[in-house]
């Protein structure tokens, strides 16, 4: 059984259809990649995953139950993650409070801290930490709650080669316990590096799917990030 | 658990209010003096007003301009049931708050998913029809007149004395209890899962927390005292009229010793009565009848000034002197919220 | 029921209705552009409504005439209000933002009732109580007049926000503030405009107002509920919304003094705000950008 899938999901915001009829389906132990150009549909698709946004038409099933109408704190204890686009820690938190947010467990929470280097500065404002740093704050966080799903929102963007390198080490390794992440990304070499599967979405409509080198050879995905189709 | 809370007063510094605390519980002792009781009963009542309305803003940061609805509530249900029934206002008092809480959270499922300033809006329109049913129920409120509460004297099993140190005692209490609650929701997960919510309302249902379930506690937590400190109210003042205690004037005035003193923080609506509430009584006997409203001059005047200075208030002012300067960033609302 | 009655309070309705749209755009221009939710808006026409009190007890002017000081300082008060007092907030949360302008409510309402007491006071012209016959309907001639002249005002914005270089910029600013800025408008300059005009346009409605309404400390507050009722009506920071919510207002309170007892009056009010906030607060007509 596949651990997400998406039946013709759609999503319209006025005259404006953001998802068109997307269907994909997911297994656990993956990573996709979900790409696409600017307004797409990549985000709303996350929303729609995670509770933020209600389908206007469509299914979303999580291990075969339907979780359309859920609130996002209740699909968040269902065991899915998301991160947010624009990186959304509580600013006038520590970096620990952080994460106890999530979970009490401390002893977990100082273990990831020490896992992605922030372990200095547990009680720092996370609001005075670097954006690199703060997007790894927000990345543990989610780990917390140990979801089986975690949808990350453009989680390279802004950091530097190296960070970025670690970052895609834990991925794997977290795909290897079992989990399935769902990665919007932009960065090719990302996608080339981590992903099993990619779909790529152009004006609410999946394109094509496939395996990252399908997907660089595919004329459509081609003509559509650079036609502007 | 205790990790640095990163609002609070450094360790050596929290002393300051215990002692504050003592010594305040200290002075019937040394003089009986009426008004000094009298203008020491008024910091510790806006002390619990405010401490208790910042469980909801400084914590959750919901802003409710409308509290003095359930401080009413709490009043005239004691009152009320007292004059009726001959119940003793120690147990009103209980049976008021619960009201209080009950109606407080039927609001509150209405209309916690309005956001920002227009929860806000809403809290003062709900208690301004409050102000009003009740300003125009004869029967049951004494409408325009007032309502007196029955003076029986020396009467402590009716929540009424002769001398003004066992109310002082009383509402210490009360006072010393919301503190404590306060405390207690500083150093928990609740407390976190107030202050997640203050901070980021999508971030932290992304995280699990159901924000109108915790937003409903902080209220009821809130109100309950909001409602206690009503029925003293009652006893303390012996009259009670809906223009004067379930007005948005008051609503404010409950508000402002936490704005001043620091929201979300233990001590701060605690140090914003200390220095708000002697200024405001010694305006009033300074400058007399006529005058009534010039400490609200004054008030308007520090509103002002604090948000233009002092916006996070004077514990946090303090708090923040004493950590290492650290590039802090100005904390932006979101109003984007991710979806629907 | 008499028909008279019915079309007296409609006619009614609308002409008070234009008032309330004079003072509701200048509240929804202040929030469209800056996302300033102004408490003290109220108050500062009531500042207005003394101001041209005193004009015309003092130095007999009439309110009409007035209307070229009380616009101009009202403007003045509303730019210093937000140069020194506001725009050091904007950067802020925006409980912030609110709080302030409580506070200045409270400065404000409280410095008139120490100057000035709370006795109702009230203008008394020679066309006061003239009253003219239209059509079967009896109107007032003050109601009429300042009627007429809160839509030459309502007008002469409009063509200010959509013609004029400055007001263009405004609602620019109003729509994206960080574009804005980077094509080139002084946002602070447009902020500190945006709030002088809407603290003249609450000052025209109320040398207006005071024309055959009475005047007293506490009558802003009245109006800053009637406005923000308006405002939410018609969608926050929109024009057009304010124009149809300041008529709705007027024509409720007008329908609503013929059907409702008095002491009622004023929860009418409130309970159609709770309302329209928890069923539908982009407003009816669902342009607001919250």
């Amino acid at each position: 059984m596949n651990v997400l899938e998406a039946r013709n999901v759609t999503k319209n915001y006025g005259h404006v259809t953001a998802l068109d009829d997307v269907s994909l389906s997911i297994a656990a132990s993956t990573i996709l990649g979900l790409i696409g150009p600017n307004g797409s549909g990549k985000t709303t698709f996350v929303n729609l995953a995670t509770g933020f946004s209600n389908l206007d038409g469509g299914v979303l099933f999580l291990n075969g139950h339907r979780i359309n109408e859920r609130h996002p704190d209740e699909i968040s204890r269902l065991g899915i993650g998301r991160t947010f686009q624009e990186t959304r820690v509580f600013r006038k938190m520590t970096v620990i409070e952080n994460l106890l947010v999530a979970s009490r467990d401390q002893k977990k929470a100082r273990d990831l801290l020490r896992l992605v280097g922030l372990a200095h500065l547990e009680r720092e404002y996370s609001g005075n930490l670097s954006y690199g740093q703060q997007k790894l704050l927000e990345f543990v966080r989610v780990l917390m709650m140990d979801p089986a799903v975690i949808f990350l929102d453009e989680p390279t963007a802004g950091i530097d080669p190296i960070l970025r390198d670690e970052l895609l080490k834990w991925f794997k390794m977290l795909r290897d316990q079992g989990k399935t992440l769902i990665i919007v990304e932009h960065n090719v070499e990302v996608i080339n590096a981590v992903c099993e599967r990619v779909v790529v979405l152009n004006h609410g409509r999946k394109i094509a799917e496939g395996t990252p080198r399908e997907i660089q050879e595919n004329r459509i995905v081609q003509d559509a990030y650079l036609g502007g189709a | 658990m205790t990790t640095k809370k990163s609002t609070s007063l450094p360790r050596s510094k929290a002393y300051v209010p215990l002692v504050i605390m003592v010594l305040l519980a200290a002075v019937p002792s040394v003089t009986s003096n009426s008004y000094v009781l009298h203008v020491l009963i008024m910091i510790l009542f806006y002390a619990v007003l405010s401490e208790a309305w910042s469980i909801l803003a400084g914590f959750a940061g919901q802003f409710s301009l409308g509290h003095a609805a359930f401080f009413g509530i709490g009043a005239y249900t004691s009152t009320l049931l007292f004059i009726w029934n001959g119940i003793s206002p120690w147990v009103g008092m209980f049976i008021g708050a619960g009201l209080a809480v009950v109606l407080s959270l039927i609001i509150g499922f209405l209309c916690f998913r309005l956001r920002g300033p227009f929860f806000s809006l809403v809290t003062i329109a709900f208690a301004e029809t409050l102000r009003l049913l009740f300003l125009n129920w004869g029967p049951l409120t004494g409408g325009p007149v007032g309502l007196l509460v029955p003076l029986s004297g020396d009467s402590p099993t009716n929540f009424q004395f002769l001398s003004r140190i066992p109310y002082y005692y009383t509402l210490m209490a009360i006072t010393l209890i919301a503190i404590y609650v306060t405390y207690r929701i500083r150093n928990s997960q609740l407390g976190l899962y107030f202050m997640a919510i203050r901070e980021d309302e999508d971030a932290a249902q992304s995280l699990g927390i159901n924000i109108i379930r915790y937003k409903l506690i902080a209220l009821a937590i809130s109100v309950f005292f909001t409602a206690l400190a009503g029925t003293f109210y009652a006893q303390y003042i012996l009259f009670l009229h809906p223009d004067a205690i379930m007005s948005l004037n008051f609503s404010i005035e409950i508000a402002l010793p936490a704005i001043v003193g620091g929201m979300g923080t233990i001590w701060g609506p605690i140090i914003g009565s200390i220095l708000l509430t002697p200024l405001a009584e010694f305006t009033r006997s300074i400058l007399g009848g006529g005058y009534a409203g010039v400490y609200l001059i004054i008030y308007g005047s520090i509103l002002i000034l604090t948000m233009m200075f002092l916006p996070n208030g004077i514990t946090h002012a303090i708090a923040a002197r004493n950590r290492p300067a650290s590039r802090s960033l100005p904390r932006k609302r979101n109003h984007e919220c991710v979806g629907s | 029921m008499d028909p008279t009655v019915f079309e007296q309070a409609i006619v009614s309705g609308i002409l008070i209705g234009g008032l309330y749209v004079l003072i509701s755009i200048g509240l929804t221009l202040i929030f469209g552009v800056m996302r300033v939710i102004n408490f003290a808006h109220g108050d500062l026409m009531m500042a207005a409504m003394y101001v041209t009190y005193w004009l015309f007890t003092l130095y007999g002017i009439d309110p009409y005439i007035s209307l070229v000081v009380t616009i101009p300082i009202l403007f003045v008060i509303g730019s210093v209000v937000q140069r020194f007092l506001i725009d050091r907030v904007l950067a802020g949360p925006q409980e912030s933002q609110l709080f302030l302008t409580l506070g200045v409510m409270l400065v404000v309402q409280n410095l008139a009732l120490l100057f000035w007491k709370a006795d109702y006071r009230a203008i008394n012209t020679y066309y006061t109580g003239a009253v003219i016959r239209l059509g079967g309907v009896f109107i007032s001639v003050p109601k009429l007049t300042s009627f007429f002249v809160a839509v030459l005002l309502t007008a002469l914005l409009y063509i200010f926000l959509t013609r004029t270089r400055t007001g263009k910029a405004m609602r620019a600013t109003a729509q994206n503030r960080e574009v804005s800025s980077l094509m080139g408008v002084d946002v602070r300059r447009v902020y500190v405009i945006a709030f002088g005009i809407g603290t003249a346009c609450v000052g025209a409605a109320g040398t207006l107002l005071s024309t055959f309404y009475y005047i007293s400390p506490t009558v802003g507050t009245t109006f800053t509920l009637m406005a923000f009722l308006a405002v939410v009506l018609g969608g926050m920071g929109s024009f057009t919304g304010a124009l149809f919510g300041g008529l709705i207002v007027g024509l409720a309170e007008s329908l609503g003094a013929v059907y409702v007892a008095t002491q009622y009056r004023e929860l009418v009010t409130f309970v159609l705000f709770i309302l329209i906030l928890l069923v539908k607060p982009s407003g009816l007509l669902g342009r607001s950008r919250v």
